[in-house]
């Protein structure tokens, strides 16, 4: 007992003379500190979690001090990490919405501070959404064991699943979305032996079984119409390819593929031909915020596999009418990728409707895993595109979503390991400027090094998404309703 | 505790010396195969982990041991010491619940079933940990003597002994009541609410710990044999309690039959949980990834296995030697299924996680990878440390050196792996490769080329062709043929390849090729060509000779020419299981 008090004791003296204590900086720099994660310059949500970092190098102490308005601040100092209590935090962030925070860090390299020059973290007034909604999925690209839907705080570290495939074993879930960011109002699909796709509309669930005598799949990528009454889907006939070169891994590309309207009311999926052609590629559909469009992408049909790196995707819409179901007689192309050898996917305007972001690559609909993929933002006013090089990266900016305001966008990036896609969150000003993205704040510093997942299709939500696995699994057993096609 | 008597320590010693030689020398490489799927890291987010599920603190406790398999030696020993350690707390239970003089031999049964049940890859120590945590908390319940006290125990373990044990607590109270019971301190408003609470937490916390009931109420197991160990122990309990009241004087015969029992339980168990054939395909899995091909060679040859596995180790071992043209048709060959093994949701986990094996010894980084992270993902914890040590290697053999520090640094909180870890984390730093990285990126390839999955050809070919003198993938790419009896794109490649490059024709290729030459009527200049040696030309005059003379009779050809390429190709089916 004595030896472990005298051990405790020594350790926590220990503790006091190596991390504890006023900072006199002895070397004081001018530059910035170069954190993991990156949050120098960043503009941030006022209710979001704290941002805990650690400093990139060696060192044997950290200390961190941020100031608000109103003379508030916090301190935090640590042998490893800054971990700011969530209290303070809040409250700090709160005293200085609409302004920003001074960060100073200090680091103790052999026995001696270091302070780096002091970087601000912006507080925006603007609102961001209750939370994300992603999939966790090891990048294993076919096959699949273990995964699930997530939910997660945005204003805590809270991280609880939606469903997870160990629920109902050999199955995979996926592809869910929302009406706008409503938890009450989801879709996504379960595939395996019992496979279905699960729409929830006013928190009311269904299981659908969508593949019709007309339809060359099951549903697949889905959009929900601003009224709820609606959901586009794609339908794909879907290949997967491995790459010998060790720069790239993987090609999915569709050998066919159609756009499809769903009528939530009729249990029907309404098609017209000038989106289920031979000749083309129609998919990542999606509607306007006045429902009256649907945009998507569409390219000229290649032979695939062996002309994968031709395919090209344009941006397009035609006209819907929400009152029949009925669609436009044209297609009118709203960016022409082809004009300049690249391939649009995942197209989403935003909710009030000035712009659509995309993803820009070289060729093909798989993004996820090309190195060059960016993100794109359409005026739809001004019909101007621009890459947003103030989010982009050099590797893979892919998957994005937009909070129900338009300020906020979520997206997916490889940038911190070139493997494990990762949620980054930017804000975007009333001029359609984008500020330096922050990733999604951890408890842990060391959680995403340690996370053998990737987070996939990160999206919005406006509160907590409740779904009874239970029934999920009931539903698919037993009450799946087929879904019939007209034309 | 009870004070242990003489007889008893004889139990124990005999009992963690049988099974540490068990388990060092019948199984070993069942335990290894433990240690390589999990991952434990001394990190506060992978302590956090163990709360996603119930039995967080057993299966913490069962994984830190279960780390020490990376030992020779140290799967047995620490297995050895848990068995004896649960012997040593069972023991104290049947003591405290029966009173009975022959606790330490009843206390046996149920030691030898979890022993029996250590025999399948699956059944982790957590469940043992889980078990033996269990045990202690009825121990710890049975010296309350408080009634008050009593009560506020048994709600406080009521209400955590799920999340600490998991599944195993609901053993808890099946003796605590009856304990109780004797004591007289079993009142029904107690015990109703406890049993009640108990059995349900588990399908009330399913949800929330995203398990189907089934699963809730086995956690940590994965299968449901594995709740014979509570039932055997209660079972023998009933026993020593029942026999109690004779067993001073049939003393001898509660003896022989608690041995005869336990021995006869130990050997059923393993009879029909353990397989040593799967011992010995582990044995060469093992021993290739500890890179020993010259041990995988010795022991495919003592096991002579006719299995697919078997013969992928083999394979590799041989190609690593440069061999596996020589002494290919020494060993069974199942057609090209002994040269890959697919990767598709058909294959078990295992299976799985060995597959990215050969694509990593021939070059094939992108379907290394790929099995790789399938692999970790298939494995029954989704987190493998050899899986990740080899995601380590791919990603710094292709230079990605992001991603190979990303698994570095897991591996650089483990406490066997750190010091590997570390060696190629500093690597990384000073930018000096190592000779195994360097030849290692030499097999690479340079351009690309878009394949599916199960096209192993396509891609032997291409590997080839980017680089002539690997000549794993070279081999690999002329023994594939070979098996599948293509000899017309053999014999292509052969001069591509082998002829080309000036190699001399190692043995099945010789006999192959002459197969080939006379099958489509070469010259005899061609022949000359090849420089094949004229024993292999006598040979094969010999087996022309014979096969006419027999009319193609098995049993004449099978004696002289079995391990021959001619007598493969005539006679070589696959049989389907």
């Amino acid at each position: 007992m004595s030896k472990i008090s005298i051990f405790h004791l020594v350790f926590f003296l220990g503790v006091l003379v190596g991390c504890g204590g006023k900072v006199n900086p002895g070397d004081v720099s001018k530059e910035k500190p170069k954190l993991f994660p990156d949050y120098v310059d960043v503009t941030i949500p006022s209710t979001i979690a704290p941002l805990n970092f650690k400093a990139q190098g060696d060192y044997s102490a950290i200390d961190a001090v941020f100031e608000g308005k109103a003379g508030k601040s916090i301190r935090v100092q640590d042998s490893k990490e800054i971990c700011i209590p969530a209290s303070d935090w809040s409250e700090l962030l709160e005293a200085t919405k609409g302004d920003s925070l001074k960060v100073t860090v200090s680091v103790k390299q052999h026995d001696r501070w270091k302070q780096y020059a002091s970087f601000r973290i912006h507080v925006s007034e603007t609102p961001i959404d209750y939370g994300l909604v992603y999939r966790l999925i090891a990048p294993g690209y076919e096959v699949y064991s273990k995964m699930g839907i997530y939910q997660r705080n945005l204003s805590t570290f809270d991280q609880s699943p939606v469903v997870e495939n160990t629920l109902i074993p050999g199955s995979c879930v996926n592809c869910h979305s929302f009406k706008l960011t409503d938890p009450k109002n989801m879709n996504f699909h379960v595939r395996g032996k019992k496979g279905g796709t699960i729409l929830i509309t006013d928190g009311k669930m269904n299981a659908l079984m969508t593949k019709t005598d007309k339809t060359m799949s099951n549903f697949v990528y889905p959009f929900w119409h601003p009224s709820g009454n609606y959901l586009a889907y794609s339908v794909n006939n879907t290949h997967q390819v491995f790459h010998e070169e060790k720069g790239k891994r993987v090609e999915v590309g569709d050998v066919a593929s159609d756009v499809v309207v769903y009528d939530v009311k009729k249990n029907e999926a309404l098609g017209t031909k000038l989106l289920m052609q031979d000749s083309i590629f129609e998919t990542f559909p999606s509607f306007s915020p006045d429902g009256k469009s649907l945009y998507f992408c569409r390219a000229a049909h290649k032979k695939m596999p062996d002309k994968y790196n031709e395919v090209r995707y344009n941006l397009c819409r035609i006209a819907f009418n929400p009152e029949n179901g009925s669609f436009g007689d044209k297609i009118d192309t709203l960016f022409n990728a082809t004009a300049i050898n690249k391939s649009v996917t995942f197209p989403r305007p935003s909710p009030d409707g000035k712009y659509i972001m995309f993803t820009l690559v070289d060729y093909g609909n798989f993004s996820i895993w090309h190195k060059e993929a960016d993100l794109y933002l359409l005026d739809l006013k001004t019909g101007q595109t621009r890459c947003i090089d103030e989010v982009n990266s050099d590797n893979t900016e892919s998957y994005h979503s937009w909070s129900s305001n338009s300020r906020w966008f979520v997206f997916s990036s490889r940038r911190i390991d070139g493997l494990y896609t990762r949620p980054f969150i930017a804000y975007l000003d009333e001029n359609g400027k984008a500020r330096k993205p922050f990733l999604l704040p951890q408890a842990n510093t060391d959680y995403y090094d340690q996370l053998l997942y990737s987070f996939n299709i990160p999206e919005f939500v406006s509160g907590k998404v409740e779904v009874d696995p239970n029934q999920v699994d009931q539903l698919l057993d037993s009450g799946i309703k087929k879904v019939t096609f007209k034309q | 505790m009870v004070k242990t008597n003489k007889y008893e320590w004889f139990i124990l010693i005999g009992l963690v010396a049988s099974s540490f030689l068990f388990f060092q020398l019948a199984y070993p490489y069942h335990l290894f195969l433990k240690e390589q799927i999990q991952l434990f890291l001394f990190t506060p987010c992978y302590f956090l982990s163990y709360f996603a599920k119930p039995a967080w603190l057993a299966g913490y406790v069962g994984d830190f041991l279960t780390q020490f398999f990376y030992l020779k030696g140290g799967g047995a020993l620490v297995l050895s010491m848990v068995l004896g350690f649960e012997w040593f707390v069972v023991r104290a239970v049947v003591s405290r619940l029966t009173q009975s003089s022959f606790s330490g031999l009843w206390a046996l049964l149920p030691v030898t079933v979890d022993w029996s049940l250590h025999s399948n890859t699956l059944h982790g120590l957590l469940a043992s940990v889980g078990f033996i945590l269990v045990l202690a908390l009825f121990l710890a319940y049975s010296t309350v003597s408080n009634k008050w006290v009593s009560y506020f125990t048994l709600a406080l373990f009521s209400l955590t002994g799920y999340w600490l044990a998991g599944s195993s607590f609901l053993l808890f109270p099946l003796i605590a009541f009856p304990f109780d019971f004797h004591r007289r301190r079993a009142g029904w408003l107690k015990w109703i609410p406890a049993f009640v609470l108990i059995f349900s937490l588990p399908f009330i916390l399913r949800h929330h710990y995203l398990l189907t009931s089934l699963q809730a109420y086995i956690y940590p197991a994965f299968s449901k044999k594995d709740v014979l160990l509570p039932v055997v122990l209660l079972l023998f309990v009933i026993v020593a309690f029942v026999l109690k009241k004779t067993e001073s004087q049939n003393s001898k015969l509660v003896v022989i039959s608690a041995l005869g029992f336990a021995g006869v339980s130990l050997c059923a168990g393993i009879f029909t949980q353990a397989s040593f054939k799967f011992e010995k395909i582990l044995a060469l899995d093992c021993e290739t990834y500890f890179g020993n091909p010259d041990k995988v060679i010795d022991l495919a040859k003592k096991y002579n296995l006719k299995n697919n596995q078997a013969t992928y180790f083999t394979n590799m071992a041989l190609a690593q030697k440069g061999l596996l043209p020589e002494n290919l048709l020494d060993f069974y060959q199942p057609f090209s299924a002994g040269l890959i093994l697919p990767v598709t949701p058909e294959q078990n986990w295992q299976s799985i996680l060995v597959s990215n094996e050969v694509f990593y010894l021939i070059g094939d980084m992108n379907m290394a990878q790929h099995s790789a992270m399938l692999g970790n993902t298939f494995s029954p914890n989704q987190r493998s440390s050899r899986m990740i040590r080899r995601l380590a290697e791919i990603n710094l053999a292709t230079g990605d050196s992001s991603a190979a520090t990303k698994y570095l640094r897991i591996l650089s909180k483990t406490l066997f792996h750190k010091a590997w870890a570390e060696k190629q984390l500093q690597m990384l730093q000073s930018g000096k490769a190592k000779n195994w990285l360097t030849n290692k990126r030499l097999q690479i390839a340079d351009t690309d080329m878009l394949r599916k999955s199960n096209d192993y050809l396509s891609s032997l070919k291409f590997l080839a062709e980017q680089h002539p003198d690997n000549l794993a993938a070279v081999d690999y790419l002329l023994c594939y043929l070979l098996l599948d009896k293509d000899l017309k794109q053999f014999r292509e490649n052969y001069d591509r390849f082998y002829l080309n490059g000036n190699r001399k024709a190692p043995k099945i290729y010789a006999e192959a090729l002459l197969a080939q030459l006379v099958a489509s009527g070469a010259s005899q200049n061609e022949v000359i060509k090849y420089n094949i040696d004229a024993k292999t030309i006598k040979q094969f005059a010999e087996y022309t000779n014979e096969y006419d003379k027999s009319s193609g009779d098995i049993n004449a050809l099978s004696g002289k020419f079995a391990r021959t390429y001619w007598f493969y190709y005539h006679f070589a089916q696959i049989k389907k299981n």
